[in-house]
C-alpha cells in the first residue's frame, strides 16, 4: 500500500499535470463568436485654418549637405567653406618649432549628381576669409573668378557620389599659400559646371566622413620623429551655400524644406471616443501635394511627421522618440498624394494624460536637399490634409 | 526534529496546501463549446464514485458538493480533491479541433461532529465553466478593400461555489441539511485580432469578467425501508452581480434547484440510484438578452447508475460502478437551440492505509450536441484523492 508520503507526491505530480492546455477550436460565428470586434474608420480633416508652415528651423549649412548648382531652375548655388587657422608651428619637446610644407590636400565629398546631365565639373575658388553668415550671393559670386581657381574636378559620367581629393606639391603649394594678413584662415568657394544647368550636393561639416578636409604635410627640424604628427589638418570652421533666389512661403501652402528649412503644423479633431475607447488599427495622415514636388533628379527626401509635445504653434516641441517618428520618401516630380502612417503617433494622443491632436512635419534632410514639397492647407479647397483613422471599439467582454 | 511524513495528519495538511496553492481559479470543471455562451457550462462538483454512476450517487454522497443532508453519513473527517483531465473532439460548422485540458472540479474537507449527529463540511465546486479559446478566419471591408483577419477569443475561468454545509441526523433514518454558497469567480478574457495586410495593426483587448452571488440550499435523506433510501434538494441562488474589469455591468439571475432521488440496495454486492434535477435557468434568460446573448432555458437532468461490492469484507476495495446520464444544457449556441448531453461512465476505487487515504476513478463519455449543427465528444478521466487522517469514528 502505498504511503502517506507517496500520497502527497502523487499529489503534486497530478498538480502539475494539470496545467497541460490545449483549448484553441475553432469558432463557427456569430453563434460562437460571442461579442466580436468592430471596426470603425472615420476621416480627419485638418481643423480649419489651424494649419500652417514656419520657416527658420535649419539654415544653410547646418545641415550635413551642401547646396551647389549652376544655370538649375530651382536656385543658382555657390558653396562655402572655411577652415580654422592654421597653426604655423608645432610644439615639440618643450619648443615651438616652425615648419616648412611639403604638399597639401583638399578633400570633399559629392554627395548626389543627377547622371543624366553629364560633363560634371566642381571648381574650387579661394576666397576672402572674411566671408561670414551674412555674405550672400552677389558678395561671394565676384569672387568666383579665373583668377582665384585653386583647382578643379571633372566627375566621370556615371560616378552618383564619389570622395573627391586635390593634392598640391612642389610649386602647386602656392595656389594654396596662405597670406600672413589671412593669418592662416583658408576659405574656399565651390562651383560647377555641366553640359546643361544642374545641381549637386556636397559634404559638409555635419557630413561626419563626407565633411571636407584640407591636409597640410610638413617637415619639423627635429630628429624626434617618434611623437611627433607631421600633418596639420584645420578644422572646418564655417561652412554655408548660398542662393540667388529664394522661394517666397505661400501662406495658404503647408512647405517643407527649403533654406532657411521650413516645417508644418496641423492640428486635428479627436473625439473624446476616439481618445478614450478605441484601438487605433490604422491611421493614414495624407498629404496631397499643390504641384508637383520639385527637386534634384532622383535625390529622395522624406517628409517626417511626429506628434508633438505642447502646442506653442511654430515652436511646438515635437516628440523626439524615434518610435512615434514616421518617415516617407518624397521624390522630385512626384504628384501623388504622400501617405504617412501616424498609428503610433495618434497612440499619444490617447490615454489619460494624451499630447495635443496636432502632428509636426518636417523634410529630412532639413537644408540638404533640393526638394521642396508644398501641400494643401485646410485653404485650399480639396487638397485638405486629412487622417483616415481605422479602429476597433472596445470589444463587448459584457456580451455572454 | 524533521517533520515525519508518515504522519497522516502532517500528509493531509501538506495536501490540502497543495491544494489551496493550486488555487480556486482553476477549480473549474471541463470545459466546452456549449460554455462559451450565458455563463458557460454548468459544473459538476462531484466525487468520482458520484461521478462513476452517473451522478446518480450525487445525492447520498456526503462528498460531493450535493445535498448537505448527507454529510451526516460521513464516518471519518475526510478531505479530498478531484482532478479532471479531458479530451474532447468539437464539431462545428466552423470546422473540428480536439482539445485537452484539466481540471479541479471539487476540492473538499468535512466530517462528523464527535458525540453528535452533525455532519459539517466546507468545499470549493465548480459552478460554470467558462474556459474556451475561439479561432476564426474571416474577411472584412475596411477602407474599401476586402482584408483577411483572423480573430481569437479566449475566456479562462469561469463561476465557483463555495459552500459551508452541515447536516443533522433526525433518529436513524431521517436527516436534514442546510447549506450556504458564496458564489464567486471571474474569467479572464482575450480578444485578437490579427489582419493579413499588415499595414494593420494587430490588436488586442483583453478584460476580466468577475462574479458574486449567494446561494443556499435544504437536504433531506431518508431511509424508506432497509434497502430504499429517498433524498431531496431544493436549492435557490440569488442573482449573481457581473463587473468588468470591476465596472458592475449587469445582474443575472441563477436558478432553483430541484433534485430528487433514490437508492435501492438490491442485495449486499449492488446498490443502484436514480435521480433527476430541474434547474430554471429561464430566470437567466431576459437578463441573457438584454446583453446581446442568446439566452437561456429550464434544464432538467436524469441520471441512474449503480455499484457493485466485490468484496464485502471490504466495501471499498475495487467496486465496480456504472452509469448513464442525460441532461439538458441550459445555455445554446444559437437562437433556439436545444443542447442537451448523453454520458456513461465507468468507475472504480480503493481505500488504503487502514482506509485512510483513497483513491477513485472513473472514466465518462459525453456526447454534447444542439440539432445536428453541433457535436461534441469529451472522454474525462476523474480521478479523486482522498485523505481521513483519523480514521472512521464509531458512532
Amino acid at each position: 500500500m502505498p504511503s502517506p508520503r507517496s500520497l502527497a507526491r502523487l499529489g503534486a505530480v497530478l498538480l502539475l499535470a494539470g496545467c497541460q492546455e490545449q483549448l484553441a477550436a475553432p469558432a463557427d460565428c456569430p453563434n460562437l463568436c460571442p461579442g466580436g470586434y468592430h471596426i470603425r474608420e472615420d476621416t480627419l480633416f485638418a481643423l480649419q485654418d489651424l494649419d500652417s508652415s514656419s520657416v527658420g528651423y535649419v539654415n544653410a549649412g547646418q545641415g550635413s549637405s551642401l547646396l551647389v548648382s549652376w544655370q538649375f531652375p530651382l536656385s543658382e548655388d555657390r558653396a562655402v567653406y572655411k577652415f580654422a587657422r592654421r597653426t604655423d608651428s608645432l610644439f615639440i619637446n618643450g619648443q615651438n618649432r616652425a615648419y616648412t610644407i611639403d604638399s597639401l590636400a583638399l578633400e570633399l565629398s559629392l554627395g548626389y549628381r543627377d547622371t543624366l546631365v553629364k560633363g560634371l565639373k566642381l571648381f574650387l575658388y579661394r576666397l576672402p576669409v572674411t566671408v561670414d553668415s551674412t555674405s550672400t550671393f552677389a558678395d561671394i559670386d565676384a569672387a568666383f573668378t579665373p583668377a582665384s581657381t585653386v583647382d578643379s574636378f571633372l566627375v566621370d559620367d556615371s560616378v552618383v557620389t564619389k570622395r573627391l581629393r586635390a593634392v598640391f606639391s612642389g610649386a602647386d603649394t602656392t595656389r594654396l599659400i596662405i597670406p600672413a594678413a589671412d593669418s592662416g584662415v583658408l576659405a574656399l568657394g565651390v562651383q560647377i559646371r555641366a553640359d546643361q544647368g544642374t545641381a549637386v550636393k556636397i559634404g559638409g561639416a555635419g557630413a561626419g566622413s563626407g565633411a571636407p578636409t584640407f591636409t597640410t604635410y610638413v617637415t619639423v627640424p627635429s630628429t624626434d620623429t617618434g611623437t611627433v604628427n607631421r600633418v596639420v589638418t584645420p578644422s572646418v570652421q564655417f561652412n554655408t551655400f548660398v542662393s540667388q533666389t529664394t522661394p517666397t512661403d505661400d501662406p495658404n501652402l503647408l512647405t517643407l524644406g527649403g533654406v532657411p528649412s521650413a516645417r508644418a503644423l496641423v492640428r486635428f479633431p479627436w473625439s473624446v471616443k476616439l481618445r478614450d475607447s478605441a484601438t487605433l488599427v490604422r491611421a493614414t495622415l495624407q498629404l496631397i501635394p499643390s504641384t508637383a514636388v520639385t527637386g534634384l533628379g532622383q535625390d529622395s527626401a522624406f517628409v517626417a511627421a511626429r506628434p508633438i509635445i505642447a502646442d506653442f504653434g511654430g515652436k511646438s516641441p515635437a516628440v523626439n522618440d524615434a518610435s512615434f517618428t514616421t518617415i516617407v520618401p518624397v521624390m522630385p516630380g512626384t504628384t501623388d498624394t504622400v501617405s504617412v502612417e501616424v498609428r503610433r503617433a495618434l497612440t499619444l494622443w490617447q490615454g489619460t494624460r494624451p499630447v495635443p491632436p496636432a502632428l509636426s512635419l518636417s523634410l529630412i534632410p532639413e537644408a540638404s536637399s533640393f526638394t521642396r514639397p508644398t501641400f494643401g492647407s485646410t485653404r485650399t479647397p480639396g487638397l485638405v490634409p486629412r487622417i483616415i483613422v481605422t479602429y476597433a471599439l472596445k470589444f463587448p467582454f459584457n456580451e455572454p | 526534529m524533521s517533520p515525519d511524513l508518515r504522519d497522516p495528519r502532517l500528509a493531509t495538511v501538506l495536501l490540502l496546501l497543495g491544494l489551496v496553492l493550486a488555487g480556486p481559479a482553476e477549480a473549474v470543471a471541463q470545459s466546452s463549446m456549449f460554455g462559451v455562451r450565458g455563463l458557460g457550462l454548468p459544473g459538476r462538483p462531484l466525487t468520482p464514485r458520484s461521478r462513476g454512476t452517473g451522478g446518480s450517487f450525487g445525492l447520498f454522497d456526503p462528498e460531493s458538493d450535493l445535498n448537505p443532508a448527507a454529510l451526516t453519513a460521513q464516518a471519518a473527517v475526510t478531505a479530498g480533491f478531484v482532478l479532471t483531465p479531458s479530451r474532447r473532439r468539437w464539431e462545428s460548422p466552423g470546422g473540428s479541433s480536439s482539445i485537452r485540458e484539466t481540471r479541479f472540479p471539487l476540492m473538499y474537507v468535512g466530517g462528523p461532529v464527535p458525540g453528535t449527529r452533525v455532519g459539517l463540511a466546507a468545499s470549493i465546486g465548480s459552478y460554470a465553466d467558462r474556459d474556451f479559446r475561439l479561432a476564426s478566419t474571416g474577411t472584412e471591408t475596411i477602407r474599401g478593400q476586402p482584408v483577411e483577419v483572423t480573430d481569437t477569443l479566449g475566456s479562462l475561468g469561469g463561476l465557483n461555489e463555495i459552500r459551508l454545509a452541515g447536516g443533522v441526523a433526525l433518529g436513524s433514518k431521517t436527516s436534514l441539511g442546510g447549506a450556504f454558497y458564496f458564489i464567486t469567480g471571474s474569467s479572464r478574457q482575450d480578444a485578437r485580432r490579427h489582419f493579413a495586410d499588415t499595414a494593420f495593426i494587430a490588436i488586442r483587448q483583453t478584460a476580466e469578467l468577475s462574479y458574486s452571488g449567494l446561494g443556499f440550499s435544504l437536504g433531506v435523506t431518508h431511509q424508506l425501508t432497509p434497502a430504499i433510501r429517498l433524498a431531496g434538494l431544493v436549492r435557490s441562488d440569488t442573482r449573481a452581480k457581473v463587473d468588468v474589469d470591476s465596472t458592475h455591468v449587469f445582474n443575472v439571475d441563477l436558478p432553483y434547484t430541484f433534485a430528487a432521488g433514490a437508492q435501492i440496495r438490491g442485495s449486499r454486492r449492488l446498490t443502484v440510484a436514480v435521480s433527476g434535477a430541474y434547474r430554471t435557468w429561464s430566470g437567466a434568460n431576459s437578463d441573457l438578452l438584454a446583453q446581446g446573448s442568446v439566452g437561456s432555458r429550464n434544464t432538467f437532468e436524469l441520471s441512474a447508475g449503480g455499484e457493485v461490492t466485490r468484496n464485502l469484507r471490504r466495501p471499498t476495495n475495487l467496486p465496480i460502478r456504472l452509469g448513464v446520464r442525460y441532461a439538458q444544457i441550459p445555455f445554446p449556441v444559437a437562437v433556439g437551440g436545444k443542447p442537451k448531453e448523453f454520458g456513461i461512465s465507468v468507475g472504480s476505487g480503493t481505500r488504503f492505509a487502514q482506509e485512510r487515504g483513497g483513491v477513485d476513478l472513473s472514466l465518462e463519455q459525453v456526447w454534447r450536441s444542439e440539432g445536428s449543427t453541433y457535436k461534441e465528444h469529451a472522454f474525462t478521466l476523474i480521478l479523486g484523492l482522498s485523505i481521513r487522517p483519523y480514521g472512521e469514528q464509531r458512532r
